[in-house]
């Protein structure tokens, strides 16, 4: 590595126009991102509840899954995260709930789909969600958190379709 | 323009603080599209590839070319990490979508990134209603691998639709 020798100790380098080929600048944060979908439908829990099983769509890049529903970023900033959960059973389902939260216990957003009286006939319900979630301490985890109420039989959430998407914007 | 002198063939330069007014890396380029249909479109009930794309103001090494149902096929500039956005407003006349589903396809691999469901046993008085769908897709070979959106809707009778009014793709380089 060379260094801008007595440039190198400025405070600040100004210039009208930079090109180069390749630039890793920290501040710039496009280079910390992420996508996942579940491996296998999951049973959904009847309280919020983690969802775990998340598999990589693509390599990521400075994210990292730790117990299987926790994603935890490399560096601190603004994470733009994007959530697609799809809520499956065979009859019908009276809720349908999933949240964006972190480890802290702190519930971003969500997406809730519900219906009166257990007669809805709904077999499958997307959710569809996103925010931009502040990380200030990196041990801090992202989560998914989501359950179903259901009449009868054993609603999943499905894995066909369920995924998460994580960038870094700022 | 004034060159970096003997630092300028470096193949690394550090510095901590630097302010640009503009800023050109061939790793960080600018690369977006939005997208709308240019008609509504009928929707079948079996998987079928979104034709009748057309770009909007917002474009920049995004284009989108023509297959077998119109314009569907979208392709990028650069290889590289791309994020992807569709709402589909689906609308059928007076009576019940009993189901719909969309996704994302990358070819030529014809691999699915991203999709919804909705789906109900039994008519529920559903006429409208959007899908939305979010992926991050991989790009290596920009002259060879593209991605379509499909959709099928399933209805009671009539003939549902695509309506353009928020029908959109949204696409950004991301890395």
């Amino acid at each position: 590595m060379s260094s801008l020798g007595e440039y190198a100790s400025a405070g600040t380098i100004k210039c009208n126009k930079l090109i180069a080929e390749s630039i890793d600048a920290p501040s710039l944060n496009s280079q910390i991102y992420g996508s996942w979908d579940l491996s296998q439908n999951q049973p959904a829990a009847i309280i919020p509840t983690a969802i775990s099983g998340w598999e990589s769509v693509i390599t990521p890049n400075g994210i990292t899954l730790n117990g299987g529903n926790t994603f935890n970023v490399s560096q601190i900033g603004i994470y733009n995260i994007q959530v697609v959960l799809q809520a499956t059973n065979i009859s019908s389902m009276d809720i349908a709930d999933g949240s964006i939260t972190d480890t802290l216990g702190i519930n971003y957003t969500g997406a809730l789909h519900e219906t009166i009286g257990g007669n809805s006939h709904l077999e499958d319900i997307q959710l569809c969600f996103s925010s931009l979630v502040q990380i200030t301490n990196i041990a801090t985890g992202i989560q998914v958190k989501g359950f179903i109420s259901a009449s009868a039989n054993t609603p999943v959430w499905s894995s066909t379709y369920s995924n998460i998407s994580i960038h870094k914007i700022a | 323009m004034t060159s970096l002198g003997n630092y300028a063939s470096a193949s690394v330069l550090k510095c901590n603080n630097m302010i640009c007014n503009t800023l050109t890396a061939n790793n960080l380029k600018s690369i977006y599209g939005q997208f709308e249909l240019s008609q509504i479109t009928i929707a079948v009930g079996t998987f079928t590839t979104i034709g009748n794309w057309i770009p909007t103001t917002l474009v920049k090494g995004v284009s989108v070319q023509p297959g077998t149902t119109g314009n569907e096929k979208f392709y990028v500039s650069e290889a590289g990490v791309y994020e992807i956005h569709m709402n589909l407003w689906a609308a059928q006349g007076a009576t019940d979508i009993t189901r719909m589903e969309s996704r994302l396809k990358l070819y030529p691999y014809a691999s699915v990134f991203a999709g919804s469901l909705t789906k109900v046993g039994t008519a529920a008085d559903i006429t409208e209603f959007t899908q939305n769908n979010t992926a991050h897709i991989e790009i290596t070979d920009p002259l060879n691998e593209y991605f379509e959106i499909e959709a099928k809707v399933t209805f009671t009778s009539n003939t549902p639709y695509f309506q353009t009014a928020y029908t959109r793709v949204f696409i950004k380089k991301i890395a």
